[in-house]
Protein backbone atom coordinates (compact mmCIF):
# COMPACT_ATOMS: atom_id res chain seq x y z
CA UNK A 1 0.00 0.00 0.00
CA UNK A 2 1.56 3.12 -1.16
CA UNK A 3 -0.66 4.92 1.51
CA UNK A 4 1.09 3.34 4.08
CA UNK A 5 4.90 2.92 2.85
CA UNK A 6 6.13 5.07 -0.23
CA UNK A 7 6.85 8.44 0.41
CA UNK A 8 5.42 9.90 -3.11
CA UNK A 9 5.71 8.29 -6.21
CA UNK A 10 2.23 9.20 -8.50
CA UNK A 11 3.11 7.77 -12.17
CA UNK A 12 2.54 10.72 -14.18
CA UNK A 13 -0.74 11.32 -15.54
CA UNK A 14 -2.49 9.16 -12.70
CA UNK A 15 -6.33 10.43 -12.66
CA UNK A 16 -6.91 9.26 -9.08
CA UNK A 17 -3.48 11.13 -7.54
CA UNK A 18 -5.30 14.41 -9.11
CA UNK A 19 -8.37 13.98 -6.48
CA UNK A 20 -8.65 14.63 -3.33
CA UNK A 21 -8.04 11.92 -0.47
CA UNK A 22 -11.53 13.06 0.47
CA UNK A 23 -13.29 11.90 -2.57
CA UNK A 24 -11.13 8.69 -2.92
CA UNK A 25 -12.66 8.32 0.93
CA UNK A 26 -16.11 9.05 -0.08
CA UNK A 27 -15.92 6.72 -3.33
CA UNK A 28 -14.96 3.75 -1.03
CA UNK A 29 -17.75 4.18 1.35
CA UNK A 30 -20.40 4.86 -1.65
CA UNK A 31 -18.79 1.25 -3.44
CA UNK A 32 -18.74 -0.32 0.00
CA UNK A 33 -22.36 -0.27 0.48
CA UNK A 34 -23.42 -0.37 -3.12
CA UNK A 35 -21.87 -3.81 -3.38
CA UNK A 36 -23.78 -4.65 0.23
CA UNK A 37 -26.68 -4.08 -1.07
CA UNK A 38 -26.46 -4.38 -4.78
CA UNK A 39 -27.42 -8.18 -5.52
CA UNK A 40 -28.27 -8.09 -9.50
CA UNK A 41 -24.90 -9.35 -11.40
CA UNK A 42 -26.59 -6.45 -14.24
CA UNK A 43 -26.99 -3.69 -11.72
CA UNK A 44 -23.30 -4.03 -10.24
CA UNK A 45 -22.28 -4.18 -14.07
CA UNK A 46 -21.83 -0.41 -14.47
CA UNK A 47 -20.47 0.31 -11.10
CA UNK A 48 -17.88 -2.57 -11.67
CA UNK A 49 -16.80 -1.21 -15.22
CA UNK A 50 -16.48 2.63 -14.00
CA UNK A 51 -14.85 1.41 -10.67
CA UNK A 52 -12.10 -0.68 -13.45
CA UNK A 53 -11.52 2.30 -15.19
CA UNK A 54 -10.78 4.06 -12.31
CA UNK A 55 -8.40 1.81 -10.83
CA UNK A 56 -6.42 1.36 -14.10
CA UNK A 57 -6.04 5.38 -14.53
CA UNK A 58 -3.84 5.28 -11.71
CA UNK A 59 -1.07 3.71 -14.03
CA UNK A 60 -0.26 0.95 -11.45
CA UNK A 61 -0.99 -1.89 -13.80
CA UNK A 62 1.63 -4.18 -12.39
CA UNK A 63 0.45 -3.66 -8.94
CA UNK A 64 -3.35 -4.20 -10.29
CA UNK A 65 -2.53 -7.12 -11.43
CA UNK A 66 -0.78 -8.43 -8.54
CA UNK A 67 -3.89 -7.88 -6.53
CA UNK A 68 -6.16 -9.22 -8.94
CA UNK A 69 -4.36 -12.53 -8.99
CA UNK A 70 -4.24 -12.89 -5.12
CA UNK A 71 -8.25 -12.25 -5.55
CA UNK A 72 -8.87 -14.95 -8.28
CA UNK A 73 -6.44 -17.50 -6.23
CA UNK A 74 -8.61 -17.07 -2.69
CA UNK A 75 -11.37 -17.52 -4.98
CA UNK A 76 -10.48 -19.87 -6.62
CA UNK A 77 -9.69 -22.34 -3.16
CA UNK A 78 -13.12 -21.44 -2.13
CA UNK A 79 -14.51 -22.81 -5.07
CA UNK A 80 -12.51 -25.97 -5.22
CA UNK A 81 -13.53 -26.56 -1.28
CA UNK A 82 -17.50 -25.62 -2.25
CA UNK A 83 -16.99 -28.48 -5.10
CA UNK A 84 -15.39 -31.28 -2.47
CA UNK A 85 -18.33 -29.96 -0.50
CA UNK A 86 -20.82 -30.93 -3.03
CA UNK A 87 -19.18 -33.96 -3.60
CA UNK A 88 -19.77 -34.84 -0.40
CA UNK A 89 -23.08 -33.52 0.62
CA UNK A 90 -25.04 -32.30 -2.74
CA UNK A 91 -28.12 -30.20 -0.69
CA UNK A 92 -25.57 -28.32 1.19
CA UNK A 93 -23.81 -26.02 -1.95
CA UNK A 94 -25.92 -25.21 -4.74
CA UNK A 95 -23.87 -25.22 -7.81
CA UNK A 96 -24.94 -22.31 -9.70
CA UNK A 97 -23.02 -20.08 -11.73
CA UNK A 98 -24.85 -16.62 -11.17
CA UNK A 99 -24.71 -17.55 -6.96
CA UNK A 100 -21.19 -17.53 -7.64
CA UNK A 101 -20.62 -14.44 -10.05
CA UNK A 102 -22.58 -11.92 -7.48
CA UNK A 103 -20.01 -12.40 -4.41
CA UNK A 104 -16.98 -12.18 -7.19
CA UNK A 105 -18.40 -9.12 -8.66
CA UNK A 106 -18.69 -7.40 -5.22
CA UNK A 107 -15.03 -8.22 -4.25
CA UNK A 108 -13.79 -7.13 -7.45
CA UNK A 109 -15.68 -3.46 -6.95
CA UNK A 110 -14.42 -3.14 -3.66
CA UNK A 111 -10.81 -3.98 -4.47
CA UNK A 112 -11.41 -1.13 -7.59
CA UNK A 113 -11.71 1.78 -5.48
CA UNK A 114 -9.44 0.46 -2.86
CA UNK A 115 -6.45 0.31 -5.11
CA UNK A 116 -7.55 4.01 -6.77
CA UNK A 117 -7.10 4.66 -3.22
CA UNK A 118 -4.11 2.92 -1.99
CA UNK A 119 -1.62 3.68 -4.97
CA UNK A 120 -2.20 7.29 -5.12
CA UNK A 121 -2.11 8.87 -1.90
CA UNK A 122 0.17 9.72 0.82
CA UNK A 123 0.56 9.66 4.74
CA UNK A 124 0.24 13.33 5.02
CA UNK A 125 -2.67 13.72 3.03
CA UNK A 126 -4.16 10.82 4.62
CA UNK A 127 -3.40 12.93 7.95
CA UNK A 128 -4.35 16.16 6.79
CA UNK A 129 -7.82 14.32 5.60
CA UNK A 130 -8.13 13.56 9.27
CA UNK A 131 -7.23 16.56 10.66
CA UNK A 132 -10.00 18.39 8.12
CA UNK A 133 -12.39 16.08 8.94
CA UNK A 134 -12.40 18.07 12.46
CA UNK A 135 -12.60 15.11 14.79
CA UNK A 136 -11.78 15.23 17.98
CA UNK A 137 -8.23 14.86 19.85
CA UNK A 138 -9.61 11.74 21.31
CA UNK A 139 -9.70 9.81 17.62
CA UNK A 140 -7.41 12.34 15.91
CA UNK A 141 -4.26 11.40 18.04
CA UNK A 142 -4.37 7.98 18.11
CA UNK A 143 -5.32 7.44 14.80
CA UNK A 144 -2.20 9.90 13.70
CA UNK A 145 0.04 7.77 15.93
CA UNK A 146 -0.88 4.98 14.06
CA UNK A 147 -0.55 5.61 10.54
CA UNK A 148 2.63 7.21 10.90
CA UNK A 149 3.92 4.84 13.07
CA UNK A 150 2.96 1.89 10.65
CA UNK A 151 6.20 2.03 8.44
CA UNK A 152 8.32 2.77 12.11
CA UNK A 153 7.65 -0.54 12.91
CA UNK A 154 7.66 -2.47 9.96
CA UNK A 155 11.56 -1.47 10.33
CA UNK A 156 11.41 -2.32 13.12
CA UNK A 157 10.16 -5.82 12.51
CA UNK A 158 12.76 -5.72 9.61
CA UNK A 159 15.77 -4.74 11.92
CA UNK A 160 14.64 -7.55 14.72
CA UNK A 161 14.27 -10.14 11.76
CA UNK A 162 17.88 -8.89 10.16
CA UNK A 163 19.44 -9.47 14.34
CA UNK A 164 17.84 -12.80 14.48
CA UNK A 165 19.59 -13.89 10.83
CA UNK A 166 22.70 -12.42 12.35
CA UNK A 167 22.74 -15.06 15.92
CA UNK A 168 22.04 -17.67 13.44
CA UNK A 169 18.06 -18.30 13.98
CA UNK A 170 16.55 -17.22 10.91
CA UNK A 171 12.97 -17.16 10.92
CA UNK A 172 11.38 -19.08 8.07
CA UNK A 173 8.11 -20.28 7.30
CA UNK A 174 9.65 -23.55 8.24
CA UNK A 175 11.33 -22.34 11.46
CA UNK A 176 7.69 -21.27 12.36
CA UNK A 177 6.08 -24.29 11.51
CA UNK A 178 8.59 -26.57 13.44
CA UNK A 179 9.07 -24.12 16.59
CA UNK A 180 6.07 -21.96 16.22
CA UNK A 181 5.96 -20.36 19.97
CA UNK A 182 10.18 -20.07 19.97
CA UNK A 183 9.46 -18.32 16.57
CA UNK A 184 6.83 -15.66 17.61
CA UNK A 185 8.64 -15.13 21.20
CA UNK A 186 12.18 -14.04 19.46
CA UNK A 187 10.12 -11.92 16.89
CA UNK A 188 6.70 -10.54 19.37
CA UNK A 189 8.92 -9.99 22.91
CA UNK A 190 11.44 -7.02 21.19
CA UNK A 191 9.04 -5.30 19.26
CA UNK A 192 6.19 -5.16 22.20
CA UNK A 193 9.30 -3.57 24.16
CA UNK A 194 10.28 -1.40 21.49
CA UNK A 195 6.49 -0.12 21.15
CA UNK A 196 6.37 0.46 24.91
CA UNK A 197 9.78 2.57 24.68
CA UNK A 198 8.47 4.28 22.00
CA UNK A 199 4.97 5.19 23.48
CA UNK A 200 6.72 6.95 26.36
CA UNK A 201 9.59 8.68 24.01
CA UNK A 202 6.61 10.14 21.87
CA UNK A 203 4.28 10.44 24.84
CA UNK A 204 6.97 13.07 26.35
CA UNK A 205 7.25 14.68 23.12
CA UNK A 206 3.59 15.46 22.64
CA UNK A 207 3.22 16.51 26.17
CA UNK A 208 6.34 19.04 26.02
CA UNK A 209 5.20 20.38 22.47
CA UNK A 210 1.04 20.63 23.84
CA UNK A 211 -0.31 18.38 21.31
CA UNK A 212 -3.61 18.21 21.93
CA UNK A 213 -3.95 21.37 23.91
CA UNK A 214 -4.61 23.93 21.20
CA UNK A 215 -6.80 24.22 18.46
CA UNK A 216 -4.88 26.89 16.69
CA UNK A 217 -2.65 24.56 14.35
CA UNK A 218 -2.85 25.70 11.25
CA UNK A 219 -1.67 23.12 8.48
CA UNK A 220 1.68 24.23 5.85
CA UNK A 221 -0.67 23.21 3.37
CA UNK A 222 -4.52 23.52 2.78
CA UNK A 223 -6.49 20.93 1.43
CA UNK A 224 -9.62 22.22 -0.67
CA UNK A 225 -11.70 20.60 -2.60
CA UNK A 226 -11.83 21.08 -6.55
CA UNK A 227 -14.04 21.30 -9.05
CA UNK A 228 -12.86 18.25 -10.73
CA UNK A 229 -13.88 16.59 -6.82
CA UNK A 230 -17.30 17.83 -6.81
CA UNK A 231 -18.02 16.19 -10.27
CA UNK A 232 -16.38 12.49 -9.46
CA UNK A 233 -18.13 12.43 -6.40
CA UNK A 234 -21.49 13.71 -8.49
CA UNK A 235 -20.92 11.06 -11.36
CA UNK A 236 -20.72 8.48 -8.36
CA UNK A 237 -24.03 8.92 -6.98
CA UNK A 238 -25.33 9.74 -10.25
CA UNK A 239 -23.81 6.22 -10.77
CA UNK A 240 -25.11 4.43 -7.56
CA UNK A 241 -28.34 5.80 -8.13
CA UNK A 242 -29.04 4.37 -11.73
CA UNK A 243 -27.60 0.76 -10.60
CA UNK A 244 -30.29 1.18 -7.57
CA UNK A 245 -32.75 1.86 -10.41
CA UNK A 246 -31.58 -1.77 -12.73
CA UNK A 247 -32.11 -3.40 -9.36
CA UNK A 248 -35.49 -2.04 -8.74
CA UNK A 249 -36.42 -3.21 -11.98
CA UNK A 250 -34.70 -6.66 -12.98
CA UNK A 251 -33.12 -7.77 -9.30
CA UNK A 252 -35.64 -6.18 -6.45
CA UNK A 253 -34.88 -5.52 -3.09
CA UNK A 254 -35.48 -8.65 -1.74
CA UNK A 255 -31.32 -8.25 -0.87
CA UNK A 256 -31.31 -12.18 -1.99
CA UNK A 257 -33.19 -13.39 1.67
CA UNK A 258 -35.66 -15.43 -0.10
CA UNK B 1 -2.28 27.26 52.33
CA UNK B 2 -1.56 28.56 48.78
CA UNK B 3 -2.98 26.64 45.39
CA UNK B 4 -1.85 27.82 42.30
CA UNK B 5 -4.39 27.57 39.36
CA UNK B 6 -3.59 28.21 35.92
CA UNK B 7 -5.60 31.63 34.85
CA UNK B 8 -6.43 32.19 38.64
CA UNK B 9 -4.82 34.36 41.69
CA UNK B 10 -3.37 32.22 44.47
CA UNK B 11 -6.17 32.26 47.38
CA UNK B 12 -6.02 30.31 50.09
CA UNK B 13 -7.35 26.36 50.50
CA UNK B 14 -8.17 25.42 53.91
CA UNK B 15 -6.39 22.38 54.91
CA UNK B 16 -9.04 20.03 55.04
CA UNK B 17 -9.85 20.54 51.79
CA UNK B 18 -6.15 20.18 50.45
CA UNK B 19 -5.73 16.95 51.38
CA UNK B 20 -8.59 15.62 49.28
CA UNK B 21 -8.19 13.77 46.68
CA UNK B 22 -8.07 15.44 42.89
CA UNK B 23 -11.00 14.76 40.93
CA UNK B 24 -10.24 12.35 38.10
CA UNK B 25 -10.19 14.02 34.86
CA UNK B 26 -12.77 13.12 32.10
CA UNK B 27 -10.21 13.75 29.77
CA UNK B 28 -8.02 11.73 28.31
CA UNK B 29 -4.07 12.31 28.80
CA UNK B 30 -2.37 12.57 25.66
CA UNK B 31 0.29 10.22 27.30
CA UNK B 32 -2.21 7.63 27.11
CA UNK B 33 -4.01 8.46 23.73
CA UNK B 34 -0.08 8.00 22.13
CA UNK B 35 0.04 4.26 23.75
CA UNK B 36 -3.37 3.25 22.16
CA UNK B 37 -2.21 4.81 18.71
CA UNK B 38 1.14 2.84 19.13
CA UNK B 39 -0.38 -0.42 20.15
CA UNK B 40 -2.60 -0.30 17.08
CA UNK B 41 0.55 0.08 15.02
CA UNK B 42 1.67 -2.83 16.54
CA UNK B 43 -1.02 -5.36 16.23
CA UNK B 44 -1.20 -4.73 12.02
CA UNK B 45 2.53 -4.76 12.08
CA UNK B 46 2.94 -7.79 13.68
CA UNK B 47 -0.25 -9.32 11.90
CA UNK B 48 1.52 -8.57 8.32
CA UNK B 49 4.68 -9.84 9.45
CA UNK B 50 3.37 -13.12 10.66
CA UNK B 51 1.26 -13.56 7.66
CA UNK B 52 4.73 -13.01 5.91
CA UNK B 53 6.92 -15.33 7.34
CA UNK B 54 4.54 -17.81 7.80
CA UNK B 55 3.64 -17.58 4.13
CA UNK B 56 0.33 -16.22 3.93
CA UNK B 57 -2.58 -17.14 6.15
CA UNK B 58 -2.65 -20.89 6.70
CA UNK B 59 -4.40 -22.36 9.81
CA UNK B 60 -1.05 -21.93 12.03
CA UNK B 61 -0.62 -18.08 11.01
CA UNK B 62 -3.96 -17.34 11.46
CA UNK B 63 -3.57 -19.23 15.20
CA UNK B 64 -0.60 -17.01 15.87
CA UNK B 65 -2.11 -13.68 14.40
CA UNK B 66 -5.02 -14.34 16.75
CA UNK B 67 -2.81 -15.11 19.98
CA UNK B 68 -0.99 -12.13 19.30
CA UNK B 69 -3.60 -9.82 18.65
CA UNK B 70 -5.41 -10.74 21.69
CA UNK B 71 -1.81 -10.59 23.86
CA UNK B 72 -1.30 -7.39 22.75
CA UNK B 73 -5.17 -6.42 23.64
CA UNK B 74 -4.52 -7.49 27.39
CA UNK B 75 -1.17 -5.92 28.17
CA UNK B 76 -2.70 -2.64 26.77
CA UNK B 77 -5.97 -2.98 28.89
CA UNK B 78 -3.37 -3.22 31.52
CA UNK B 79 -1.62 -0.52 30.56
CA UNK B 80 -4.17 2.09 29.84
CA UNK B 81 -6.56 0.95 32.08
CA UNK B 82 -9.66 3.24 32.13
CA UNK B 83 -13.09 2.86 30.42
CA UNK B 84 -13.61 3.35 26.74
CA UNK B 85 -9.67 2.15 26.14
CA UNK B 86 -10.90 -1.24 24.21
CA UNK B 87 -13.89 0.66 22.25
CA UNK B 88 -11.47 3.94 21.07
CA UNK B 89 -8.39 1.00 20.22
CA UNK B 90 -10.94 -0.99 17.96
CA UNK B 91 -12.35 2.28 16.46
CA UNK B 92 -9.30 3.72 15.57
CA UNK B 93 -7.86 0.28 14.43
CA UNK B 94 -11.40 0.39 12.40
CA UNK B 95 -10.92 3.70 11.03
CA UNK B 96 -7.46 3.01 9.65
CA UNK B 97 -8.40 0.15 8.21
CA UNK B 98 -11.20 2.10 6.41
CA UNK B 99 -8.97 4.80 5.30
CA UNK B 100 -5.43 2.75 4.29
CA UNK B 101 -7.66 -0.63 2.75
CA UNK B 102 -11.15 0.33 2.11
CA UNK B 103 -12.33 -2.97 4.40
CA UNK B 104 -14.65 -1.58 7.60
CA UNK B 105 -16.79 0.74 5.87
CA UNK B 106 -19.21 -1.76 7.47
CA UNK B 107 -17.19 -3.51 9.58
CA UNK B 108 -16.59 -0.75 11.41
CA UNK B 109 -20.33 -0.54 13.42
CA UNK B 110 -19.57 -4.20 13.96
CA UNK B 111 -16.55 -3.37 15.97
CA UNK B 112 -17.83 -1.01 17.95
CA UNK B 113 -21.05 -2.57 18.96
CA UNK B 114 -18.82 -5.44 20.05
CA UNK B 115 -16.47 -3.64 22.28
CA UNK B 116 -19.23 -1.82 23.81
CA UNK B 117 -20.54 -5.34 24.33
CA UNK B 118 -16.91 -5.81 26.09
CA UNK B 119 -16.84 -2.75 27.98
CA UNK B 120 -20.07 -3.93 29.67
CA UNK B 121 -18.65 -7.08 30.10
CA UNK B 122 -15.82 -5.84 31.69
CA UNK B 123 -17.60 -3.23 33.72
CA UNK B 124 -19.84 -5.79 35.24
CA UNK B 125 -16.69 -8.48 36.15
CA UNK B 126 -15.17 -5.67 38.18
CA UNK B 127 -13.98 -3.14 36.18
CA UNK B 128 -10.62 -2.46 34.45
CA UNK B 129 -8.76 -2.91 37.59
CA UNK B 130 -9.59 -6.51 37.98
CA UNK B 131 -7.60 -9.19 35.44
CA UNK B 132 -10.20 -11.25 35.22
CA UNK B 133 -12.51 -8.59 34.12
CA UNK B 134 -10.07 -7.77 30.93
CA UNK B 135 -9.78 -11.30 30.36
CA UNK B 136 -13.38 -11.45 30.28
CA UNK B 137 -13.91 -8.72 28.35
CA UNK B 138 -10.98 -9.01 25.44
CA UNK B 139 -12.80 -13.12 25.04
CA UNK B 140 -16.25 -11.67 24.89
CA UNK B 141 -14.83 -8.74 22.34
CA UNK B 142 -13.35 -11.92 20.54
CA UNK B 143 -16.31 -13.89 20.19
CA UNK B 144 -18.91 -11.14 19.37
CA UNK B 145 -16.99 -9.51 16.59
CA UNK B 146 -15.93 -12.50 14.82
CA UNK B 147 -19.86 -13.79 15.23
CA UNK B 148 -21.17 -10.25 13.69
CA UNK B 149 -18.28 -10.44 11.31
CA UNK B 150 -19.61 -14.03 9.51
CA UNK B 151 -22.78 -11.95 9.69
CA UNK B 152 -21.77 -9.79 7.60
CA UNK B 153 -19.97 -11.96 5.08
CA UNK B 154 -23.16 -14.13 4.99
CA UNK B 155 -24.71 -10.52 3.86
CA UNK B 156 -22.12 -10.23 0.76
CA UNK B 157 -21.92 -14.31 0.12
CA UNK B 158 -26.06 -14.86 0.77
CA UNK B 159 -26.33 -15.74 -2.80
CA UNK B 160 -23.38 -19.11 -2.47
CA UNK B 161 -23.94 -19.51 1.54
CA UNK B 162 -21.68 -22.42 1.31
CA UNK B 163 -18.49 -20.25 0.81
CA UNK B 164 -19.01 -19.27 4.48
CA UNK B 165 -18.12 -23.15 5.96
CA UNK B 166 -14.85 -22.68 4.88
CA UNK B 167 -14.78 -19.02 6.54
CA UNK B 168 -16.32 -20.34 9.75
CA UNK B 169 -13.58 -23.18 9.86
CA UNK B 170 -10.71 -20.77 9.84
CA UNK B 171 -12.52 -17.88 12.32
CA UNK B 172 -12.66 -21.06 14.31
CA UNK B 173 -9.25 -21.66 13.98
CA UNK B 174 -8.56 -18.08 14.91
CA UNK B 175 -10.59 -17.92 18.00
CA UNK B 176 -8.79 -20.83 19.80
CA UNK B 177 -5.70 -18.72 18.81
CA UNK B 178 -7.56 -15.73 20.27
CA UNK B 179 -8.02 -18.19 23.59
CA UNK B 180 -4.23 -19.06 23.40
CA UNK B 181 -3.68 -15.60 23.32
CA UNK B 182 -5.44 -14.47 26.44
CA UNK B 183 -2.93 -16.94 28.36
CA UNK B 184 0.17 -15.50 26.86
CA UNK B 185 -0.93 -12.01 27.39
CA UNK B 186 -1.51 -12.61 31.31
CA UNK B 187 2.16 -14.06 31.37
CA UNK B 188 3.55 -11.34 29.69
CA UNK B 189 1.54 -8.83 32.18
CA UNK B 190 3.20 -10.74 34.75
CA UNK B 191 6.77 -10.42 33.16
CA UNK B 192 6.07 -6.55 32.55
CA UNK B 193 4.46 -6.23 36.08
CA UNK B 194 7.75 -7.58 37.47
CA UNK B 195 10.23 -5.20 34.81
CA UNK B 196 7.96 -2.37 36.13
CA UNK B 197 6.99 -1.33 32.69
CA UNK B 198 3.14 -2.18 33.54
CA UNK B 199 2.08 -0.67 37.19
CA UNK B 200 -1.30 -2.07 37.69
Amino acid sequence: MQASFISNTNPPGSFPATLDVRTKLFLCVLSSLSAIILSSPLALAPLLAVSALYALSSKNIKKILIAYVVIFLMLGVSTIFIVLLRLVCPELAAMEFRNFLTPFLRIILMLNVVLGLALSSRVQSLLMALKSLRLPSLIYIPTSVMIRFIPTFLNDAKQVLQALKIRGYPLTPRTMFMHPLHSLRVLFVPLVFRALRSSDDLAMAAELKGVGLSNSIVPYRQQTLQSRDLAVSAFAVLLATASFTIQAYHGGFSMGMH
Amino acid sequence: MYRMEPGNPPRIIPDDQASLPKRKSRHWPVRELIVIGIFAAVVKVASLVIALIGGGMNPLTLLAKNAVFTSLLVVLLHKVPRLGTLTLFIGVSAIVSLLLMGSGAILLPVSLVAALLSELVILLAGGYRRTIGIMMGVAVYDLSSKGLSLGLSWLVMREQSALLITISIMVAIGYIGALIGLGSGHLFVKELRHAGIVHQ
